[in-house]
């Protein structure tokens, strides 16, 4: 009995824009499993000293050892970014973050800074909302 | 479609047959396909790649949405569209694979 009430208010009420309502209800609950609010504290670099495997101990001492594009972390990123194609990224111990608002992050190459957005964890990527320094 | 073989060989050079760092020419807006050799120089990233593959524009090293492709060992198929916007540009290797990552590059000339 209760089920052919259902039934029959849903024959009678479920149209397009039900249709509608419910589809964006849905994609809102899936896209909210893929990114949320997250803060990090790491350091800004670029994305091939970071990703190589020598990251963890010395791409950025190789790379200014080698060449002669400056002595500080904060050199051979942005040199790597602006001549060889690399993006600034977060680098968390082992973990690489990519960074949405390559502009912003340029200001903080080398540092140590606090990053607040919103992580996509299936791509490892963060829309930035804000990045300070750890002071 | 236009199809370009490039070996991205592990002496950090791209190679197409016997030319080293060669100058490719394409249409602006065309379609073109690479195919990709990508041979293991000394270093390469913790995900496995070995090279990269990344068209930055020479003016000013701005990074073209799309061409930014991470090597795996052996052969790979890309299909990209070049920039509509002729000029000159370049081809650059992103993965830190040795000591002459820096120089392994191909020059592209986009024409209108």
């Amino acid at each position: 009995m209760k089920r052919s009430i259902v039934r029959n208010w849903l024959v009678r009420n479920w149209n397009l824009k039900s249709w509608t309502v419910f589809n964006v209800l849905t994609l809102t609950v899936f896209a909210s499993g893929l990114s949320h609010a997250a803060t990090f504290r790491g350091e800004i670099g670029d994305s091939s000293c970071a990703l190589n495997v020598h990251s963890l101990s010395r791409s950025h001492q190789e790379m200014l050892k080698a060449k002669n594009f400056g002595s500080t972390s904060a050199d051979c990123a942005r040199h790597c970014v602006a001549h060889q194609g690399s993006s600034f990224v977060l680098v968390v111990k082992e973990k690489v973050y990519r960074l949405d608002n390559q502009q912003a992050a340029e200001r903080w190459a080398g540092q140590i800074v606090i990053v607040t957005g919103e992580l996509n964890e299936k791509k490892d990527t963060i829309t930035v909302g804000n990045i300070q320094s750890l002071k | 479609m236009r199809v370009v073989e490039i070996l991205a060989d592990k002496d950090s050079r791209y190679k197409i047959g016997r030319q080293v760092s060669p100058t490719l020419t394409f249409k602006a807006g065309e379609e073109v396909q690479f195919r990709i050799t990508a041979k293991k120089a000394k270093t390469f990233n913790r995900n496995g790649s070995i090279h990269g593959f990344a068209l930055i524009r020479k003016k000013d090293g701005a990074k073209i949405p799309n061409w930014d492709l991470e090597l795996k060992p052996g052969y790979q198929e890309f299909v990209l569209r070049v920039p509509s916007e002729p000029g000159e540009y370049q081809i650059v290797c992103t993965v830190i694979c040795s000591e002459g990552h820096e120089d392994m590059n191909m020059k592209v000339i986009v024409i209108a």
